[in-house]
């Protein structure tokens, strides 16, 4: 099994086990959200208005997660280059920081599993939601000591060891392991990403161009 | 940052505008400078993007964003169906051109480095991070000259509209993302 298949295989099955405050079965869920996210009239809505917020219909809630939760998974899935500190407050006074946190690696990490799967014609990975093997278990609600302010909408890993994108999500460390595996995988890989130049398939220059693109088509600022 | 550099330490001198330019789409010298003018055309010569397989790539980075996301419509656009239809078309034609060009493994690295940051700008975009301050400054005229600095995310780095406008020297990976 190559590093990338491999790396997926456990982004899935983690995607559908009880995480840092989300159970099983609402991770699950979540990624259900994301991928259905593109198809749903309000996010088409939002998508042709000038802001987000000027629709006025809501998510509602799902089966197991909150209408905010169904929220934050729709926008991060669809609109995430308009997304706003105020918007992001309001979800977390809703949510718990953690949660929110929690919602966006878990939809970042579906999102690069669905896409990777639809640009390479393959067929999407199978997503759980049957009772007998739903995961209802407790998940850790564990809160890391070294988290604080470094000047992000949420708290993360404090002392710059790390790019600001790498401890993006350290304030839920079972979700971060999985997303870090996931980015290790299909781009940095270790202490390659130091080096400028790159013996792979494509040069650093080729892959660095790719993904100036992407981040181009989805108004990414960072 | 990392395009530049990593194009310099190849002796590669990337057109970045032409590359993050969603709407230039080219093939030819002629259509860099239909799109970005004459000066544009006369930097990059012959080669419009300045590295190999650029076209190849850069095509197929845009028919995969737009195959797998909710981008906005264009003013007139028929419906989601038909835009469904077209993209996947397009993305066929792509991934096809992209193989002939850099094998079935060059197609599969693009593949994975469009799909891992469909992952990294929701992460960074969800959590309102920061521009690394090694970066606000290092890449302070970069921004500037593409514009980037008027994009919603500017907001979450204070300094990002008033950082230097030079020109810095080569920088590495560690000059980039640490102080």
């Amino acid at each position: 099994m190559s590093r990338i298949e491999k790396a997926r295989a456990g982004a899935g099955a983690a995607l559908q086990t009880s995480g840092d405050w989300l159970t099983g079965s609402q991770r699950s869920e979540a990624w259900h959200h994301a991928r259905q996210a593109r198809e749903h009239p309000i996010n088409q809505a939002r998508k042709a208005a000038v802001s987000p917020e000027a629709v006025a219909e809501k998510h509602p809630a799902g089966e197991t997660l909150t209408g905010a939760a169904v929220d934050v998974v729709n926008r991060i899935a669809t609109d995430p280059g308009r997304l706003t500190r105020s918007w992001a407050d309001r979800r977390m006074a809703e949510l718990g920081a953690e949660t929110y946190v929690e919602l966006v690696g878990v939809t970042a990490v579906a999102r690069v599993l669905d896409s990777f799967d639809e640009i390479t014609g393959r067929t999407p990975q199978a997503i759980t939601r049957d009772g007998s093997s739903r995961d209802d278990t407790p998940p850790a609600r564990h809160r890391p000591s070294d988290v604080g302010d470094v000047g992000a909408w949420v708290h993360q890993t404090v002392g710059k060891n790390r790019a600001n994108v790498s401890r993006a999500l350290s304030l839920v460390p079972e979700t971060d392991a999985a997303w870090r595996a996931l980015v290790d995988s299909h781009y940095s890989r270790g202490n390659e990403f130091m080096s400028l130049r790159w013996s792979r398939a494509l040069t650093r220059v080729q892959v660095e161009a790719v993904a100036a693109r992407t981040t181009a088509e989805l108004d990414c600022f960072y | 940052m990392l395009l530049r550099e990593s194009g310099r330490e190849l002796g590669q001198s990337v057109n970045i505008e032409a590359v993050v330019n969603r709407g230039v789409d080219l093939a030819t010298p002629t259509d860099l400078t239909d799109q970005l003018g004459a000066e544009g055309g006369e930097r990059c010569g012959r080669d419009p993007y300045g590295f190999p397989a650029a076209t190849e790539l850069l095509r197929f980075a845009s028919a995969a964003n737009r195959m797998v996301n909710l981008l906005a419509p264009e003013p007139g656009a028929g419906s989601p169906s038909d835009h469904a239809n077209d993209d996947r078309a397009g993305l066929t034609t792509a991934r096809a051109a992209l193989v002939a060009a850099v094998g079935m493994e060059g197609m599969m690295e693009a593949a994975a480095t469009v799909a891992i940051f469909n992952g990294l700008v929701r992460v960074a975009d969800g959590t309102g991070i920061q521009l690394d301050s090694a970066m606000v400054d290092a890449s302070g005229s970069l921004r500037h000259g593409l514009g980037l600095n008027t994009m919603a995310g500017a907001a979450n780095t204070p300094d990002a509209s008033t950082s230097k406008h030079i020109e810095p020297g080569r920088s590495t990976v560690a000059d980039l993302f640490f102080d």
